[in-house]
């Protein structure tokens, strides 16, 4: 019987610990999102002022996240993230072409391009 | 690298709890859910140590998972026969009456060769011998001999039973094991003053002892 309440309190455990991962990494990606969405529409208006600050806030957002993501998502999958990230921050700094400043903040929210 | 030990010395942990988890059972006696869970348990905990980019957690979860899913199945199936039955199956007649039942044989795919080691697994060689045969649940193999070949009881033989437990150690390596003693309602005087050769005293509870000096048993 002992090993019976072990068990339902380990699968109790780990079924709480999945919904609070679960919803913290989901709502973290959400408003990681929104900040793309929002650098997305800068960029496409040219102002590259705000480009700027939206992609130091986006790179710290993320950097936040990364650490907590560590212990649940595989590392190469947050890898390939972190590259456009860095990525991006180079080419803000750059100056490019806005087109492909968008096409890079599009596949940073979807993540489509490998780095 | 300290990473992989690390993990390797949690994962390590974490398999014997759940080995503990599931309880008693040897590899031989594993119901076929068992078997399964032992076989994906050993595959997943190798996942975190051979790629490190898996996170170790993702390794323990669904191990923990597993273990506890059986253990609470196993609970389940004691109360519900049907359950048991579906998970388990149900063991097999093979020799009735001392006649074996080939259709039995064929769905269990038991070879001759197959039925001939698991008698001889049971110290049965020659078929004759067997009145009754039935295979397990677990893979294993009961027999039943024919009276005629069995081997007589003190009953049988019209001997008065002795029901008396077994000799238990007394003396370990030369250290005196008190509770035993006192567990077997035996006086430390039974034990000689000097332990020191001793590397195994037994006694009985009527306080018959036998001695195996660490040098030669006396």
């Amino acid at each position: 019987m002992t090993r019976m309440w072990i068990s339902i309190f380990i699968i109790l455990t780990l079924t709480g610990m999945s919904a609070v991962t679960g919803h913290s990494i989901d709502t973290s990606c959400r408003e990681l999102i929104a900040l793309t969405e929002e650098l997305a529409d800068s960029a496409k208006n040219g102002d590259t002022r705000q480009v700027e600050e939206l992609t130091e806030e986006l790179a710290a957002e993320w950097e936040e996240f990364r650490r907590g993501a560590e212990a649940v998502v595989r590392k190469n999958k947050l890898a390939d993230v972190d590259c456009m990230i860095a990525r991006l921050k180079r080419f803000t700094d750059t100056e490019a072409d806005a087109a492909e400043l968008s096409a890079m903040i599009k596949n940073i929210s979807n993540y489509s391009e490998p780095c | 690298m300290s990473a992989i030990m690390i993990r390797s010395i949690i994962l390590y942990m974490l398999i014997i709890f759940a080995v503990r988890l599931m309880g008693k059972r040897q590899l031989g006696e594993l119901q076929p859910s068992e078997l399964v869970i032992t076989i994906l348990v050993s595959n997943i905990a190798t996942l975190p140590l051979e790629d490190t980019d898996i996170p170790l957690l993702l390794g323990i979860t669904p191990i923990l998972a597993l273990v506890c899913c059986e253990v609470l199945v196993s609970c389940i199936i004691l109360k519900l026969p049907f359950l048991r039955r579906l998970t388990s199956g149900s063991p097999k007649i093979i020799i009735s009456n001392g006649v074996i039942d080939r259709k039995a044989l064929r769905e269990l795919r038991f070879s001759v060769d197959d039925l001939m080691t698991a008698l001889r697994g049971q110290q049965v060689f020659d078929l004759a011998e067997v009145q009754f045969a039935i295979v397990e649940t677990t893979g294993s193999i009961s027999v039943m001999k024919k009276q005629s070949e069995d081997t007589p009881t003190r009953r049988d033989l019209g001997i008065s039973p002795e029901n008396a437990d077994p000799p238990q150690v007394i003396v370990s390596d030369g250290r005196i094991l008190s509770e035993t003693l006192e567990n077997m309602g035996l006086d430390k005087k039974i034990i000689p003053d000097s332990t020191e050769d001793i590397f195994i005293m037994t006694a009985d509870e009527q306080g018959n002892t036998f001695t195996a000096g660490k040098g030669a048993a006396k």
